[in-house]
């Protein structure tokens, strides 16, 4: 052979050898990945959004704005709706298909393993059955033929839009929408907000530490003077419909119900702090005569961020707000005749039961019955498929987990009319049109406030609430019932099914006030009622508190409020846990010299959470080794996770003589935390409290760096009116301020509109959010549209 | 090698031999090269590979056939960047780091592999 030729075999080998590699499993997706002109994950930077697009629902246009907000126009609300789920798709697909499938606990088939135990629960807890319930509930609803449209117009996209690079990334393709993924989406929203364990976790504490501890950490109500309906203003209803609630002390998990299953399944809940502030002003009390209205939802911060954008115009209907990706109606936002609100209520929508339990049989009421069963397969990427047994009472599903088991019935497990009240307040010409619309609202309870442009005003607790009764008597949902004897079961509830919510409280009945002077909700206490489903302290009031106070004082200064006051009060930073803890907190450190210099940084603090303030800081990282060193002794013994800690109005008001510290010296508890604080600054290299707490903790699910929005430093606290808690991270996922007197609004989200990293609408309200400024609502857009929906087939 | 095909090959070779020779035949082959190429690479990384064995093989050395190889491979990816610039793209493309790298590798390692057959034939 000679020199030419075994150059050549080299040559050829090489060739064959790099061809050959690219059919390698661990590298066979590579090209068709990330090759530069045909790589899926470069699709969007490729390729811009078709900006021509057929419909089969009639014309529509789409203007977006210089932050990507589409203002989308069409004649009516079908054409509309299909025009909504082109642009939703086009920014927000990929977010919309995880949200779909991470509820309907199809999350593992695209992401492996990791997913398995939520996609687990979400199976059992069966939300697609709801869903399903629900849109076979609505198929003839007045907004059907919308969420139809939508539908469509998702699949549109789908069709012949460019894949955001995530779906290249993962390598799969999205699945069509449907109709009722909307109301999938509703699932995840409703369960997030109201999905929670606390009862389940309350009474395995009682079981664990004792009915007196437990009593001290987990109080029925916190002692403070700013529930949302002050001075008994009209929260009557809710005794009417109550009576008197059972106030004997609820009783401990029974066995089968351990805190291993409890602790785990705080693992698939929306994260402690989640809250939000709103309130609404009535005309006497601001410059112009007319009503004010603010709201900014204290949810996940998210990348992309949790509401998406948009204003909405039809021949009788002009919205302007935020939806949830996959919800084509303004959930949050104002129109031309009004503007609302929601907060968080903390009500009692969600039951749980233990039953006597014979393998496939459990006992009801004196017999035996078999679980209604079914098998769900779970697909898992680069795994085998797993088989998850969904097992249903007569309440509801089981959660099942290691022999340990508890039932659930929740108020969002039947087929609820939520997403037609959103619709209708979309359309709503005022507050009368309102009130319709929200009596429609099953599910989550929130608050609601309202404002019009006639100068009207209202609040309402919204939702549906059972009415539980044991041995006929009414009592609050705060235990765990037995399910086998039939306790606490709510009248005119069909999981899975249409209910009739005739054991439910009357609309009427529930905390209201129409034209109140003005209501500040932060979800505390509603009123000072004892009516059993208005039980639960929810959130520490430190927020409510404040909001109250600047109100309070403004009111009593004369000074009317206008829409600058109102966006001040939202953007004040003032952590009502450090003006309770500070003066005592610095009185334990003057007892050790080592902690001279911090005891005077936080005396001379304004106890405003800036990112330049070093005093922040300093309380803010004391606060969390504070909570640890206090509860962790008492609880870590018990076989009780962090999920157990206690809310931050209880560590706050423990006293030297709580059960707690037994044994114990407070003052030293807190010099010892904030010890271990300035150990932790200097290891960190913080110095003050931007170092920490920045907008570098909202990532997006991909454990991609460039993916995440950049750190900037941002203000705030999980405890003050302007809500950053980079610990979740959680906060204000939208702020908006609605002056009734023009209709002008303003708003914000933290972020950007666009999911579409490529995009340079990805994070570009960002800043804008970090320091405190709106974008105007509501405005008319120039030029041309940038979309065309044409009347056709499609 | 069996005799007819190494008959074949030596024929090939032969070809492609006098197309090395004419210069605009060899121009005209580069030409069809960077087409094939930028064309079926959009739909695969593959047409970049086949690209870059089109526009190598009328080269006159192996070496030459290495650098035409990678000169579409360079090509290809200012194309690549045009179209991101397009669409207000570019910015956020060149922060990716390590997805950037593997795409940049990609796009230059699809025509040099392919190029690599001017050093068979």
């Amino acid at each position: 052979m000679d020199v030419d030729q075994v150059r050549r075999s080299v040559v050829a080998a090489l060739l064959a050898g790099g061809l050959g590699a690219t059919r390698l499993s661990a590298v066979s997706g590579l090209p068709g990945q990330f090759a530069p002109l045909s790589g899926t994950a470069w699709a969007a930077g490729r390729r811009s959004v078709p900006d021509t697009v057929e419909s089969p629902h009639g014309a529509a246009t789409v203007t977006y704005d210089d932050h990507g907000v589409p203002l989308v126009e069409a004649a009516d609300d079908v054409a509309l709706a299909y025009a909504v789920g082109y642009v939703q798709a086009a920014d927000r697909l990929f977010q919309m298909d995880l949200l779909r499938r991470l509820i309907d606990g199809s999350l593992a088939a695209v992401v492996g393993e990791r997913a398995l135990e939520s996609d687990t629960v979400n199976a059992q807890l069966d939300f697609r059955g709801a869903a399903e319930a629900g849109w076979a509930h609505l198929v003839d609803a007045p907004h059907a033929p919308a969420v139809r449209a939508y539908a469509d117009g998702v699949n549109a996209y789908v069709d012949v839009g460019p894949r955001p690079p995530e779906f290249g990334l993962l390598g799969y393709e999205p699945q069509r929408w449907r109709p009722v993924d909307t109301l999938l989406i509703e699932k995840l929203i409703t369960w997030g907000l109201t999905g929670t364990f606390d009862v389940v976790r309350e009474a395995v504490a009682r079981r664990e530490l004792g009915t007196a501890l437990a009593d001290e950490l987990y109080p029925s109500r916190f002692d403070h003077d700013v529930p949302i309906l002050r001075n008994g203003s009209d929260g009557s209803g809710a005794g009417a419909a109550g009576g008197a609630a059972n106030r004997s002390r609820p009783p401990a998990a029974p066995p089968e119900v351990g805190a291993d299953l409890a602790g785990w399944l705080g693992r698939f809940e929306w994260p402690p702090g989640i809250g939000s502030n709103s309130w609404v002003v009535s005309g006497d009390y601001t410059a112009s005569g007319k009503p004010l209205l603010a709201n900014d939802p204290h949810l996940q911060l998210s990348v992309p961020p949790v509401w998406y954008e948009q204003q909405l115009r039809t021949d009788s209907m002009h919205v302007h707000g935020v939806a949830f990706p996959g919800v084509p109606f303004v959930v949050i936002g104002t129109n031309h005749a009004g503007a609302w609100g929601f907060t968080n209520a903390g009500t009692d929508t969600i039951g749980f039961y233990r039953y006597d339990v014979d393998g496939e049989r459990y006992r009801y009421r004196g017999a035996w019955r078999d679980f209604e069963t079914s098998t769900r397969t779970i697909a898992v990427a680069d795994g085998p498929d797993h088989e998850v047994t969904v097992r249903k009472t007569v309440h509801g599903p089981l959660v099942e987990r290691q022999g340990e088991r508890v039932g659930v019935a929740w108020v969002g497990h039947t087929a609820t009319e939520t997403s037609l009240a959103v619709y209708e307040l979309n359309h709503a010409g005022g507050l009368d049109d309102a009130m319709a619309a929200i009596r429609r609202w099953d599910a989550p309870a929130q608050n609601f406030v309202y404002a019009d442009r006639d100068g009207r005003t209202l609040y309402y607790l919204v939702g549906r609430h059972p009415i539980r009764r044991v041995d006929g008597v009414r009592v609050p949902g705060d235990r765990i019932f037995d399910g086998s004897a039939g306790e606490g079961e709510w009248k005119g509830f069909e999981p899975f099914g249409v209910s009739s919510w005739s054991g439910f409280v009357p609309f009427e009945a529930k905390p209201h006030a129409v034209d109140p002077p003005y209501v500040a909700t932060a979800n505390q206490r509603i009123v000072d009622s004892s009516a059993p489903y208005l039980r639960g302290p929810y959130a520490s009031p430190y927020r409510a508190r404040r909001i109250y106070g600047l109100l309070d004082a403004r009111a009593r200064g004369g000074q009317p409020m206008d829409a600058a006051f109102v966006r001040r009060v939202q953007l004040d930073v003032r952590d009502g846990r450090a003006v309770d803890l500070v003066p005592t907190l610095v009185a334990a450190a003057a007892l050790r010299p080592d902690l001279a210099d911090a005891a005077a940084t936080l005396a001379s603090w304004d106890r405003e959470m800036r990112p330049d303030s070093r005093g922040a800081l300093v309380f803010v990282r004391w606060f969390h080794h504070y909570v640890a060193a206090t509860f962790d002794p008492v609880l870590g013994p018990a076989g009780l996770d962090d999920s157990f800690r206690p809310a931050a109005w209880v560590t706050a008001h423990l006293g030297d003589d709580s059960r707690v510290f037994a044994g114990r010296d407070r003052a030293a508890v807190m010099a010892d935390a904030l010890a271990t604080t300035l150990d932790e600054l200097d290891a960190q290299g913080w110095s003050v409290l931007g170092d920490y707490s920045n907008t570098g903790a909202m990532t997006h699910p991909f454990d991609l760096s460039f993916l995440n929005y950049p750190a900037i430093p941002a203000p705030g606290s999980g405890f003050t009116v302007r809500n950053y808690d980079v610990e979740g991270p959680h906060g204000s996922s939208w702020r908006q301020v609605v002056d009734l007197a023009d209709g002008s609004a303003v708003g914000v989200v933290p972020g950007g509109n666009s999911g579409v990293y490529l995009s340079s609408h990805y994070h570009d309200q960002l800043r804008d959010w970090v320091e405190g400024r709106y974008s105007p609502l509501m405005r008319p857009l120039e030029g041309g549209p940038d979309i065309t929906v044409r009347e056709g087939s499609s | 090698m069996s005799a007819s095909s190494g008959f074949a090959l030596a024929t090939a070779r032969k070809r492609v031999t006098a197309l090395r020779d004419d210069h605009r035949q060899r121009l005209a082959v580069a030409v069809l090269g960077v087409v094939v190429g930028l064309g079926l690479g959009t739909v695969s990384w593959y047409g970049l590979v086949l690209g870059g064995a089109i526009v190598a093989l009328p080269a006159r050395s192996f070496a030459r056939g290495l650098a035409a190889g990678l000169g579409l491979g360079v090509l290809e990816l200012l194309l690549f960047a045009w179209l991101l610039a397009a669409n207000g793209a570019l910015g956020p493309a060149l922060t990716t780091g390590m997805v950037g790298g593997l795409s940049l590798g990609l796009g230059l390692a699809g025509p040099v592999l392919g190029s690599l057959i001017r050093g068979v034939v």
